[in-house]
Formats: structure tokens, C-alpha cells, sequence
């Protein structure tokens, strides 16, 4: 019951299987029908033909009776001349002999029917009749010899007409055969059209068959291939609702979804790119996106702007521009604008402009498939640093000089050279002296940093074996720690190759370090230095104390200058680490900063064995 | 006979405070300190007299300390002189080390370091 209302309620298409049956009903009827019509067509020429020849073969046969029994009686006639008449037996003879013609000729009337041999037959049949009726009143004994002649003229008569019969049958043969041709021409003529009518139809047949099936499969296949090439709009038209139309309908809707499915992506590539192409037009600063074969992609209108000013042509690239890319793909990783003296610089109408470079490599699937070059404005920024440096040098040459007078006037009353001082003078000469000395300390700092910010230090790099290095200048500290119970534990790698560092430097850099850990760690624990290989081209040197550490958030602060970590109390001027810094860059190193999991802070050197400036004076040198 | 033996320093410097404290650092039974106030000065006084030791500060007004030193050099005056600077370069160093610097002081200096290097160049003079 539920089924036949569901089958009812389905709109049930035919299936393609009785598609195929009723498309090819038709085929076989027409063929069958011609079938038989040949049949039938041929059935009834063969019995035509029987017909025909049956009867001729008849006719042939009583003439031919005719005629022998013509002779028989004609021989007889002549053979017997009857000179006494004949007998009894004689009479009955030749009566039979008559009797036998007569009913010859009856049936071969009979049976003609052609109108040829027709015509012959009502003189058959007189002639006939006047010899039977000559010879039926004889009577035995009469003379026969007058009547003789006219007898055999009779029969003579009689022969003649039955060879004109015969040649009538003949002729009529001759009629038949036409007829055979006639027949014979008819049938074929209908057999070839028949057949012709049929071959039509079949044909119509299978094209009908064919468009009906093939073409709907050979649009879904079309329609595959142009949504293959990405002509998402291309459609199937279904036809019919069988399993074809079905699975048209089902590709259709599946264009749809695809299609649907493109114009979302594409609108979120169109509006990324959009997104992306406002960002960077609105970028102040000069950006240019070039490909990983350094070709120029993409600018913005600050860059088509330098590039004017700077007079390359607007699709060339300065050469500057292009050695700072070669570096950038060469070293194979992100450049960060930070030191000024890295700028590029251009004489922009009439004005040196200073142009800071930050690459920052465009990856996928970790391949580089690009660089974004952002050419930072700094021409303000490096005028004010280079003021600020020089009044840092300026600055602290005129703090130095009289500082140094100082210096020396308490260390003379120190040393009582001008006369002896009581407990408290020497007290308060001392702290004075100490004060002096941390204020020195401070100006050298800041000179320092000013000529290494300016490029003005060349660094006197020599070959150094780390470990023993670092054991005589920890030796300083010994006594400064012994005060607060700390000391210093070394951890030196043994197998660490010698490093190429300037030692004045780099020792000051270390120190700032070994103060920091000492100041900034409680009484009676332990400062760690680790010395560590790192490739073979690199070496990591850690100083670690058991401080409070650094919080995170200050990591990045705590290397600039005058920078101090809030809530502080030992004193300092915030330039120690920021010095460092400058020292170790300046080596081609780098310093990281990391709170210890078991507490205390950690610096770390990564130096290089042998630092990018070294190599070039090496060079230099050797020429 | 001592007062024969007083070796003669001459401290060239524009600073007074520097001059005086040189004098008391340096100040011994057997030396004699003279003073200068700039480069001129020192030239004029150099004329007229000899010294076994010269301090020379490098920024000063008018002439400066290479500029000094090179005209001792050029009147054949070969006397030791010690560059003393609070800006000292490596460039500067090695400059006036071309022109026959003995020793070179960066500022500031304590009185034994001047001492010292007072004491080792006399010592190797005599």
C-alpha cells in the first residue's frame, strides 16, 4: 500500500533501458513488415510462375496427342484404301481413333484460355465437326474411295490448325516470359524500395536513438571540459527527467555550488588585494614588492615618487637599492632598519636624504618568493642624531677636563702629597673621589657610545682564546663580589676556537654585564658565565645571576639608552646595556636577554668567530 | 750639585686647574715643573730654553697639540714629549705617535700614572 503511493506520488521518469526498447520497437516492425511483404510478393510470383508453366506443359502435351492421333488416323486412311469398305472392326477403329481427336481438341479448347490460341478453336471445332460427321455415316462396306479425298483434306485442315495452334501456344510462351519479366521487375522494384523505406526508417530510428542518449552524454562531457578550463558558467540543458536528465540536473547544480563557491573566493582575493594595494599607497614611506628574481612587482606612489626625484627611470632601480637587495637575498632572512649608518642615501633636489631599509622576506611553504623592501624616511631623525652625538662629544670633553682636575686634586689629597688629613678629611675625600670616579665612569660611557652610534671607533680585533680571556677579567671582579659573599662560576667549553675581538671593548662589554649580576643579585649567590661553541662559526657567551629577572614585557627596553626598569634602587645611568649593545653589534654579534626557569636573568653574546668588519680589515690589509 | 740634577718638565696645557694639579702630582726634589698656557707660549719658552720632558695637552685654542709637536720635531728638538687628551681617537693616537709621540695619556689621569710615565722617560733619557 505505502509503496504504490510513493511509486504514485514520484513523478517516475522512463528508464533509459525502455528508451532504448521503444526507440528500436519501430526498427524490428519495419523491418517484420517488410519481411513479409517480400514474402508474400514472392510467394505469389512463384505460383504464378507454376501456373503458367503447368499449363503450358499441358497444352504442349494434348497437341502433341492431337497430332499423333491426327496421324494415326490420317496413316490409317491412307495405309487402308477400304476397296471393299471397311470391316466392323475397321469402323470402330477409325471411331475411336476420331473419338480420341475430338475430345483431344475438347480439352485443349478447355483449356486455353489465351486469346491467341482462343481464336483457333471454333475452326478447330468445325473442322472437327465435318470429318466426324464425314465419317460417322459410314457404315461398313461402303466404299470409302470417293470420299478419300476429302477426308484427308479435312484432316490436312485439322493439322494445319493445330500447328497454328501450337505456334499460338508458343507466342503465348513467348507472352508468358514478358510477364515473367514484368513480375520479375515488380518484385524487385518492390523489394529495393521496401528495403530502401526500411534502411530510412532504421536510420531515423537510430539517430533519434542516438540524440536522445549520446547527445545529452556528450553535453555533460562538453560541459566538463569547459568547467575544467574554468568556465564556471556553462550549463547542461536537461531534456528529459530519466537517469541522464537526473544527472544533468545533478552536474548543473553542482557549476552551481562551484561557481558560487569561486565568486566567494574571488571576491575575498579581490578585497584582500584592494585591502592590501590601499595599505600600502597610504604607507608614507617609499615600499617597492619585488619577486624572488628581484623583479620589481609593485610600489607605491612614494616610491614612484623617489624614484622620479631620485631620476632612475620609474620600472629601473637605483643601484643602491639593488646591492641592498642582492644582501637581503644573499643573507636569505629579514633585515630590520635599526643603525643609521646602514641608511641609503640620495641627493633629492639639492637636499642628502637618508633612507633606512627594512626587507622583510615573503615566504611560502618556507620558499622565498619575495622581498618588501620599506624605505624608512630618517633624514630628520639622522640630522638630530648626528647634533645629539656630536653635543654628547662636545659635552662630555668639557665635563672630562675639569673631572680630570678633580680627580686628580682629591687623589693628591688622598695620597697627603700637599699635607696630612684628619680621619673625617680623608673620609669625605674619599667618597668624593669614589663619586668623581662613577661620574667619569658615566661621561666614558657616553663617549663611547656616541663614537661607536657614529661609526668613529675602529675596533683592534685580535685573535682570543675566550676562556682564558674571560677567567682575567672575571679576576677583577673578585674582590668587589667577596664584599656581597657572591662569586662567579665559570662553565667554559674547552673546545670553543679562538674569536676575533677587540679586548678593551668587548671586556667593558662583559663587564656592564658581571655589574649587572652583581648588583642586581642577593648577597652570597653565584654568577654563571657560560662559554658555548655554536656552529662552527659562532660562540654563546652567557652571563646569568639569581636575581628577581626581567620582566617580559621590558625585555626589548632594557638594551636602550638611559632606559631604567622601573622601581630600581641601585644606581646607574641605563647606559651599561645599551653600551654593551653597540660593542657587541659592532663585533657582528647580537645580544638576547631571557629569564632562567629557576629564576635570575640571563644575557647571552652570539658572537661570530670571526665579525664581518675583522674579515674586511683582514682584506684590506692583505692587499 | 742636586740642583744641577733637577730634571726640567714642561706641562702645556690651557686649563690652569690642570696645570696646577700636573705641578703638585709631579712636584719632587728632582723636578722642576714649568707651565705653559697654550701652544705659543710653549714654542717661545722651547726657543729659549730646554726640558727633558714635555706634557702636551691636544685641544687648545690657537695651535693644537699635533701642531706643537710637529714644530718641536721640525727644529730638530727631539725631547719626549706625552700627548694627554680627554678625546683621545685612535686616529689622534696614532697620529701623533708618526710624529715622534712618546707616550699618550687619555684624561682623566691619577697622579701615579703621571708619575710613572714621567719616571720611565727620564729613566731611559739618562
Amino acid at each position: 500500500m505505502t509503496n504504490r503511493e510513493t511509486s504514485g506520488t514520484e513523478s517516475r521518469p522512463a528508464p533509459l533501458t525502455t528508451r532504448v526498447f521503444f526507440n528500436l520497437v519501430p526498427l524490428v516492425v519495419i523491418l517484420a513488415g517488410f519481411g513479409l511483404f517480400a514474402f508474400v510478393v514472392f510467394v505469389d510470383f512463384s505460383r504464378q510462375v507454376r501456373d503458367r508453366m503447368e499449363m503450358n506443359q499441358r497444352l504442349d502435351l494434348l497437341a502433341d496427342q492431337v497430332g499423333a492421333n491426327l496421324s494415326h488416323l490420317q496413316s490409317f486412311l491412307i495405309s487402308n484404301e477400304f476397296p471393299r469398305g471397311f470391316s466392323t472392326a475397321e469402323q470402330e477403329k477409325l471411331q475411336e481413333y476420331l473419338d480420341e481427336v475430338t475430345d483431344d481438341i475438347d480439352r485443349l479448347a478447355n483449356l486455353d484460355t489465351t486469346q491467341n490460341s482462343a481464336a483457333f478453336f471454333p475452326k478447330l471445332r468445325a473442322a472437327e465437326e465435318e470429318l466426324y460427321t464425314a465419317l460417322r455415316d459410314l457404315s461398313p462396306g461402303d466404299s470409302l474411295q470417293p470420299k478419300r479425298a476429302e477426308w484427308i483434306a479435312a484432316l490436312n485442315r485439322l493439322d494445319r490448325l493445330l500447328e497454328e495452334v501450337g505456334l499460338a501456344n508458343k507466342a503465348g510462351a513467348v507472352q508468358t516470359e514478358k510477364l515473367f519479366d514484368q513480375l520479375h521487375r515488380r518484385v524487385v522494384t518492390a523489394l529495393v524500395g521496401g528495403g530502401s523505406i526500411a534502411v530510412i526508417v532504421a536510420g531515423l530510428c537510430c539517430y533519434f536513438l542516438a540524440r536522445s542518449i549520446l547527445r545529452p552524454i556528450h553535453d555533460l562531457t562538453n560541459a566538463t571540459s569547459k568547467i575544467a578550463e574554468g568556465q564556471l558558467d556553462h550549463r547542461v540543458s536537461t531534456r528529459s527527467a530519466d537517469e541522464l536528465g537526473k544527472l544533468a540536473l545533478a552536474f548543473n547544480r553542482m557549476a552551481d555550488r562551484l561557481q558560487a563557491f569561486r565568486r566567494s573566493q574571488d571576491e575575498t582575493v579581490v578585497r584582500a588585494h584592494q585591502f592590501m594595494e590601499a595599505t600600502i599607497t597610504s604607507f608614507p614611506d617609499p615600499v617597492f614588492i619585488f619577486d624572488q628574481k628581484q623583479v620589481l612587482k609593485l610600489k607605491n606612489a612614494a616610491a614612484t615618487d623617489l624614484l622620479a626625484a631620485v631620476g632612475v627611470h620609474p620600472d629601473g632601480i637605483p643601484p643602491e637599492i639593488k646591492e641592498f637587495l642582492q644582501r637581503v637575498f644573499e643573507g636569505g632572512e629579514s633585515v630590520p632598519a635599526e643603525k643609521y649608518g646602514d641608511a641609503l642615501t640620495w641627493r633629492i633636489r639639492g637636499r642628502k636624504k637618508f633612507f633606512l631599509p627594512r626587507a622583510v622576506m615573503i615566504e611560502r611553504d618556507s620558499l622565498v618568493t619575495g622581498v618588501a623592501l620599506v624605505l624608512y624616511d630618517v633624514t630628520g631623525f639622522r640630522l638630530m642624531d648626528e647634533v645629539k652625538s656630536s653635543m654628547i662629544g662636545t659635552v662630555s670633553h668639557e665635563i672630562k677636563t675639569p673631572l680630570t682636575s678633580v680627580s686628580m686634586v682629591l687623589h693628591l689629597l688622598v695620597e697627603e702629597s700637599v699635607g696630612p688629613l684628619s680621619e673625617e678629611q680623608r673620609e669625605l675625600v674619599e667618597t668624593a673621589l669614589d663619586d668623581t670616579t662613577r661620574l667619569m665612569d658615566v661621561v666614558n660611557d657616553l663617549l663611547d657610545m656616541s663614537r661607536i652610534e657614529q661609526g668613529r671607533v675602529v675596533l683592534d680585533f685580535e685573535p682570543t682564546d675566550l676562556g682564558d680571556w674571560l677567567q682575567e677579567v672575571c679576576e677583577e671582579f673578585d674582590t668587589v663580589l667577596e664584599a656581597r659573599g657572591q662569586h662567579i662560576r665559570l662553565d667554559l667549553d674547552e673546545k670553543v676556537s679562538q674569536v676575533w675581538i677587540d679586548r678593551q671593548r668587548m671586556a667593558n662589554a662583559i663587564r656592564n654585564l658581571i655589574e649587572n649580576a652583581h648588583k642586581y643579585s642577593p648577597p652570597d649567590t653565584e654568577i654563571e658565565l657560560t662559554l658555548r661553541q655554536d656552529g662552527a662559526e659562532r660562540v654563546q657567551l652567557s652571563v646569568s645571576d639569581r636575581g628577581a629577572g626581567i620582566p617580559e614585557e621590558i625585555h626589548d627596553k632594557v638594551f636602550e639608552k638611559f632606559y631604567r626598569a622601573p622601581g630600581l634602587e641601585e644606581p646607574g645611568t641605563g647606559l651599561g646595556l645599551s653600551l654593551t649593545r653597540e660593542i657587541v653589534r659592532a663585533h657582528s654579534g647580537s645580544i638576547t636577554v631571557r629569564n632562567r626557569p629557576d629564576g635570575g636573568a640571563e644575557f647571552t653574546l652570539h658572537l661570530r668567530r670571526q665579525p664581518h668588519e675583522c674579515k674586511k680589515e683582514k682584506e684590506d690589509s692583505g692587499r | 750639585m742636586s740642583a744641577k740634577k733637577k730634571k726640567k718638565i714642561l706641562v702645556v696645557d690651557d686649563e690652569r686647574s690642570l696645570r696646577l694639579t700636573f705641578r703638585y702630582a709631579l712636584a719632587s726634589e728632582d723636578m722642576e715643573i714649568f707651565e705653559a698656557i697654550d701652544g705659543e707660549t710653549a714654542l717661545r719658552w722651547l726657543e729659549e730654553q730646554s726640558c727633558h720632558l714635555i706634557f702636551l695637552d691636544q685641544q687648545m685654542p690657537g695651535k693644537n697639540g699635533s701642531e706643537v709637536l710637529r714644530e718641536i720635531r721640525e727644529r730638530g728638538d727631539l725631547t719626549p714629549v706625552v700627548g694627554v687628551s680627554a678625546y683621545g681617537t685612535p686616529d689622534l693616537k696614532e697620529k701623533v705617535a708618526s710624529l715622534g709621540c712618546s707616550r699618550f695619556l687619555h684624561k682623566p689621569v691619577t697622579p701615579d700614572q703621571l708619575r710613572r710615565v714621567a719616571q720611565d722617560l727620564l729613566d731611559q733619557e739618562a
